[in-house]
């Protein structure tokens, strides 16, 4: 009998460590991070020394061979609509695929933030808020047809109308628009902004002709089914709740860069380890969207190759400076300044890959970039901090609450801790988005972490101090302004001058310095794994993936 | 027969109302405006107003659902917020998908467990019925969404032999089904186990051996099919199981099913896809538990005259209290 128990003990054991052994791949390859870490992690930090302080994002050089093959690119979810800007939808994974598909006027270098000719050769600025564009015109359209003017000026129409509720539609002045001959057009904006030309560069504000959505069949047809567009990929199916699947557009006007893959297929798995997983087995070559907090373990893993990059957006804790909050009060924002621990909230937030930021602006957008702090001044001083709360009248303590969606828990934990070290409670709010969204905007917090793209000096630059935006779409921010602080944004936004523009920031980050509105955290990070011998990651807007500039080793 | 077939419809009804009326209460309570929703965060409060107006949101919570109710009943499961498709044209080819994971995994799990329950109960107190017992165990206490990634891992990231996610050939079918198939072996064998070992003590069993019969002809032919009765019972039971277990794993598998399309909904706040994938799906689960009761009665005679004499004393009742 006892052999029996034995038997049935031993094939227990068995059981639990065929399962472990099962699962071992992630604790080998946590092993491996110390072991073997450093030729793999060697990849993405010579690639970290770039001019652009990207890890592994926009350094590889341009492909321009063509082949036969199929690249399986995996998202986490799939749109609701590919053309965003036709229905008034900008969901991430639509503007990744819509990018394939339709051309922009000009597109932007980003490693530098420079403008470049796209489907416009040449632009220039008739006066503050009129830009003038030539037309290529060796660009056909979905169904052949040449570009023309008509066709910019007829997607203008579908930004302003489709998308009027949106940054796509918002600020144009589409009675400002005029086609001057069948190549030149002429560009009107309904507010001063010289760097309007790089939104431009966002694909939402894609060239479709009429004749295309007209064919495709309007277009709230044309959204879903988006046979228009000059990109270098045509739409071929959706297989709904499955895949999208692209095609190589053989007459794109550019052959030198016409994309490595025949055909592009886009899945949709929520599941980060699914989606990895999918990658190391071959069935895909790239996972989008993998946690960041997961990125030194596929970094270690050998079986892939792994981008992590930042993407010109650093996150801010804002505080709520409403009246009748707490953190109105200034002494209370600078004690909580004082009181965190950046250098240990940037190893949570990029998992390691950034350090704290010490301006409003990420150094990978150098053109903007002001170090408003010192290392020393971000250094935690809990005895200062303390100091300030007993003179902001709260010696015994306080309590604040903070919102966020789940993936800021992590860092609010840290917040946490460091807060409780000077007597305040912090409570954090783990919201969904829609939660999330109503919470911010009507300012039903004290804390908040929220980042801002800041690669170019768009209409929205720092929206969360401008008055008119305060009370209305804003996520989070201080929820409160002062008149100088709108206008000099304002006139920043506005300069023409880059260098002056420059120095308009410095002086508005150091306003908000010397007040505390915010305490800038560190630079958001988005991470990628590749098959092993997968090349050519670009980013567009904000880092979201360039799915065709990649190509094989 | 038909009496009861037309009973257990009618019961239809009162789950399908609660269940709906359930689900409908909970996207009152929840909060979050579906009008800002659809429209987005940048559409003006007036804009939102007139949605709220257009979708009838400012009606009374109770006219909503009595429109919603009559809608169904129409065949309108409502229309996603997010794509601006009905909620079931939406569902309809996701079912499909859905239907195939769970049979498959039904069969599967049915299959082995039935399987391993036969040897338990021949090898009974041996070292090989405490094996299985360790082996169904072990598959019923581990996490589906565990033992999913531990078969991504063996089968497509180290044999290459099925697909990690996704199912563009019926290769991908086979990890969903194996993975909510092998939760359910435990409870197969266990009842296979059970009502063999009775079946197996039964007298007409022991006159089969006096008779002289080998075996096998005594274990498959006379003891399996008697002892098949509850394990044909709990098969009924346990596809609601794999419904349910089959909504995680089509988001881990990355399956256009009705669960991973009732998941992504719950999370977007869709509450037409959500009411209307769950309203779906208890249609579906009321309906096959309908069919597989009436199979038993078809199956187990016993019940049939359980079924008609039960009535047949309801009526004699009813007839001696008119007289």
């Amino acid at each position: 009998m006892k052999g029996k128990k034995l038997i049935a003990l031993l094939s227990a054991g068995l059981m639990v460590l065929s399962m472990a052994g099962c699962g071992s791949t992630a604790s080998t390859a946590s092993t491996a991070a110390s072991a073997s870490g450093s030729a793999a992690a060697s990849t993405t930090a010579s690639a970290s020394t770039t001019a652009s302080g990207a890890y592994g994002a926009n350094v590889d050089p341009e492909n321009t061979k063509k082949t036969d093959e199929t690249i399986t690119i995996g998202l986490a979810s799939e749109p609701s609509a590919i053309w965003g800007a036709a229905v008034g939808k900008t969901e991430n994974e639509g503007q990744i695929i819509q990018n394939c598909l339709m051309d922009t006027l000009v597109t932007t270098d980003r490693t530098t933030g420079e403008v470049k000719a796209n489907l416009a050769t040449a632009w220039e600025w008739v006066d503050d808020t009129h830009c003038k564009f030539t037309l290529r015109d060796d660009v056909t359209m979905n169904n052949g047809d040449k570009l023309t003017s008509a066709d910019v000026i007829y997607s203008i129409g579908v930004w302003t109308s489709a998308s009027a509720n949106t940054d796509t539609g918002r600020y144009i002045d589409a009675a400002g628009c005029t086609a001057d001959d069948d190549k030149t057009v002429t560009i009107g904006f309904n507010t001063k902004a010289p760097d309007l030309l790089s939104m431009l560069a966002w694909s939402n504000f894609g060239i479709a002709s009429e004749a295309d959505v007209t064919a495709a069949g309007g277009l709230e047809a044309a959204a879903k089914n988006p046979l228009i567009g000059s990109g270098k990929y045509k739409f071929k199916e959706w297989k709904s709740g499955q895949s999208i699947t692209l095609e190589r557009n053989d007459n794109y006007w550019n052959k030198d860069y016409a994309g490595y893959y025949k055909t592009i297929v886009f899945t949709f798995t929520n599941d980060a380890a699914a989606r990895a997983m999918a990658v190391q087995s071959g069935d895909a070559q790239i996972a989008y969207d993998m946690p960041v907090s997961q990125g030194a373990t596929y970094v270690a893993n050998t079986e892939v190759k792994t981008f992590i990059y930042s993407f010109g957006q650093n996150a801010h804790l804002w505080y709520n400076m409403k009246d009748g909050k707490t953190t109105s009060n200034q002494k209370v924002r600078e004690a909580i300044d004082k009181a965190i621990d950046f250098d240990a909230l940037a190893q949570v937030g990029t998992a390691g890959y950034g350090k704290a930021a010490l301006g409003y602006f990420t150094e990978d957008t150098t053109k903007y970039y002001n170090q408003t702090y010192t290392a020393e001044e971000r250094a935690v001083d809990v005895e200062g901090a303390k100091k300030l709360l007993e003179e902001a009248g709260y010696a015994n303590g306080l309590e604040l609450t903070c919102i966020g969606l789940q993936d800021t828990t992590p860092m609010y934990t840290v917040i946490q801790e460091n807060l409780r070290a000077i007597g305040v409670t912090l409570t954090i709010n783990t919201l969904d988005t829609p939660q999330f969204v109503q919470d911010s905007n009507s300012g039903n917090y004290d804390l908040i972490i929220v980042g801002e793209l800041t690669d170019a000096r768009y209409p929205t630059l720092m929206c969360f101090m401008r008055q008119a935006n305060i009370d209305t779409f804003v996520i989070g921010g201080p929820k409160a302004t002062t008149p100088e602080l709108d206008n000099a944004i304002g006139a920043a936004i506005e300069e023409k001058d880059e260098t002056a523009a420059k120095k308009d920031l410095g002086d508005i980050e150091k306003t908000m310095k010397d007040s505390m509105i915010e305490s800038n955290l560190y630079p958001e990070m988005h991470t990628v794994v590749g098959a092993k011998d997968i090349m050519g990651l670009k980013t567009i807007e904000r880092g979201f993936l360039d799915a065709t500039s990649f190509y094989k080793a | 027969m038909v009496k009861y077939i037309i009973k257990r419809l009618l019961l239809l009804i009162p789950i399908l109302l609660g269940v709906s009326a359930i689900i409908f209460a909970l996207k009152t309570v929840t909060p979050g405006d579906p009008a800002r929703q659809i429209l987005g965060n940048d559409a003006t409060e007036e804009q939102v107003e007139a949605k709220r107006q257009e979708l009838g949101l400012n009606d009374p919570v109770i006219v909503q659902y009595v429109r919603y109710i009559a809608g169904v009943v129409h065949g309108d499961f409502g229309t996603s917020y997010r794509t601006g498709e009905p909620v079931l044209s939406e569902i309809a080819p996701r079912l499909l998908t859905s239907a195939k994971i769970t049979l498959g995994a039904v069969a599967i799990g049915a299959f082995l467990g039935i399987l391993l329950g036969i040897l338990s109960a021949l090898k009974k107190y041996t070292w090989v019925d405490s094996v299985v017992l360790v082996i169904s165990m072990f598959f019923q206490s581990v996490p589906e969404f565990v033992v999913a990634l531990v078969l991504i891992m063996i089968f497509a990231v180290k044999l290459h032999v099925l697909p990690a996610t996704g199912i563009d050939t019926p290769l991908g079918y086979i990890m969903p089904m194996l993975c909510v198939g092998l939760s359910s072996v435990a409870g197969y064998t266990r009842i296979t186990r059970s009502s063999m070992l009775e079946v197996l003590g039964e007298d007409y069993i022991r006159t089969a051996r006096a008779k002289g019969q080998t075996e096998n002809n005594i274990t498959y032919h006379h003891a399996l099919r008697n002892a098949m009765i509850p394990v044909a019972q709990s098969v009924g039971t346990s596809l609601g199981n794999s419904i349910g277990g089959g909504m995680v794993l089509e988001t881990v598998f990355g399956v256009p099913g009705v669960g991973k399309y009732i998941v992504d909904s719950i999370t977007q706040r869709n509450y037409p896809s959500v009411l209307g994938g769950a309203l779906i799906i208890a249609i579906a689960l009321t309906v096959i538990n309908l069919i597989v009761d009436i199979s038993f009665v078809m199956i187990d005679p016993r019940l049939k005259t359980t079924i008609i004499s039960g009535s047949a004393r309801k009526k004699a009742k009813k007839a001696q209290a008119a007289a």
